[in-house]
């Protein structure tokens, strides 16, 4: 038996060892989700923006650009559905504390960890996996706000924009 | 040699503190198997976890004239009643984990000891019976390739035939720079096994006398554990009486 036995998916290797990490990837796929589809509220309310932009002129029968409106800032406008990753990022933070304590339940393979050469390697599986899904968190943050403010961009007229975004 | 020198201990909590060990002194040289005896609460898990860097304390351990640290640490293996294995994880799996952090990981003696308790490889540590997670904890312990073995009543849950097993596979298998620092309750049974009785008794060690010096006074070692705790044979006697 060489080293390439100790070869389990990748996934499987930043969680601490015999970890039964395929619910903590569930919960944290459907938090980040969640967080995704609460960030959608977002759409809602910049189609109220965009209505208060407009008047109806009557007698043309048409909608009209109200004269020296100004829409909110993109951060004011995203900032609050951007609230929904929360719980997302707390999980994984609550899991860091889950993963240490994994250490001491059932068995106390602490003892183990605590022996080990290589002194990162205890603390190293306790964290990676929760920062890795952070910083996934993050990226998909990240691209949301960037689609979300392309879209604000086109929809907005470039008379009605901020002056800082 | 793993040498303790004015080892202390003390133990903090809401109701004040505790001392668990006093000023103790300990060399166990390389080869040597030494039976660490004491009562329920006498510190021999304290001193074990000591020795292992698990508790703060004050004084001082050195391997071979070392500090036990992150280079000098793998020298050391534990093997606790507690157990110190992953529960999900099989037999093989802890060999690869082992072989991948421990250098000098004996796999062929893992393999020895596997097949002779008839452990199987491929089934979770969880699904294991009390008696083999105990065998595969010990097995653990003596394949790491530590020169210095600790143990804490490995032995709790098996069978008297399994313990008596072990140590002829144990006597059989550690080579002469293997030592062994074995804490029990099983004086009677560990007699013929160990080189040395360390006896500690409410943190302070009362007794440290090898096998060969016992024998040439002419006492058993459960005799001497007995003398040196102030057993008294009469106590049951008495009680029987009322």
């Amino acid at each position: 038996m060489g080293r390439g036995r100790w070869r389990w998916n990748r996934l499987k290797e930043l969680f601490p060892p015999g970890y039964p990490y395929e619910k903590e990837r569930g919960m944290a796929a459907v938090l980040l989700a969640g967080g995704v589809i609460g960030s959608l509220g977002f759409f809602q309310r910049l189609h109220g923006v965009w209505e208060g932009l407009y008047y109806l002129d009557r007698s043309a029968g048409e909608k009209l650009l109200c004269p020296g409106e100004k829409v909110a800032s993109f951060l004011q406008l995203s900032v609050g559905y951007m609230g929904w990753f929360l719980p997302f990022y707390l999980f994984l933070a609550v899991m860091v504390v889950v993963h240490y304590r994994y250490y001491c339940r059932d068995t106390r393979s602490i003892y183990l960890m605590r022996r080990l050469p290589d002194g990162g390697v205890f603390h190293r599986s306790c964290v990676q996996a929760p920062l890795l899904g952070m910083g996934v968190g993050v990226v998909v943050q990240g691209m949301l706000s960037w689609l979300y403010y392309g879209i604000y961009r086109m929809v907005i007229p470039g008379e009605c924009m901020p002056r800082f975004w | 040699m793993l040498e303790v020198k004015q080892l202390q201990k003390t133990y903090y909590d809401r109701m004040g503190s505790r001392q668990a060990l006093y000023d103790v002194n300990l060399e166990i040289g390389l080869g040597e198997i030494v039976g660490l005896f004491g009562e329920n609460g006498a510190g021999k898990t304290t001193l074990l976890k000591c020795i292992l860097g698990f508790l703060p304390c004050q004084g001082e351990i050195l391997l071979d004239g070392k500090p036990v640290d992150r280079h000098t640490i793998a020298r050391l293996s534990y093997a606790t009643c507690e157990h110190s294995f992953f529960p999900n994880l099989t037999a093989e799996s802890h060999a690869a984990f082992y072989q991948m952090h421990f250098g000098t990981f004996r796999h062929k003696r893992f393999r020895m000891l596997m097949d002779f308790f008839e452990l199987p490889g491929k089934v979770a540590l969880k699904n294991y019976s009390a008696g083999q997670q105990n065998q595969f904890e010990v097995i653990l312990a003596l394949c790491q390739g530590a020169g210095y073995i600790l143990m804490d009543e490995p032995f709790v849950g098996n069978d008297v035939f399994n313990r008596e097993d072990f140590y002829k596979v144990l006597l059989g298998i550690l080579g002469p720079d293997e030592t062994i620092l074995l804490a029990t309750h099983l004086v009677e049974e560990v007699e013929r096994f160990i080189g040395r009785a360390v006896l500690l008794r409410q943190g302070r060690i009362i007794g440290d006398q090898t096998t060969l010096e016992l024998e040439e006074q002419g006492k058993a070692l459960s005799a001497y554990v007995k003398e040196a705790y102030g057993y008294r044979a009469d106590r049951v006697g008495r009680v029987l009486e009322v």
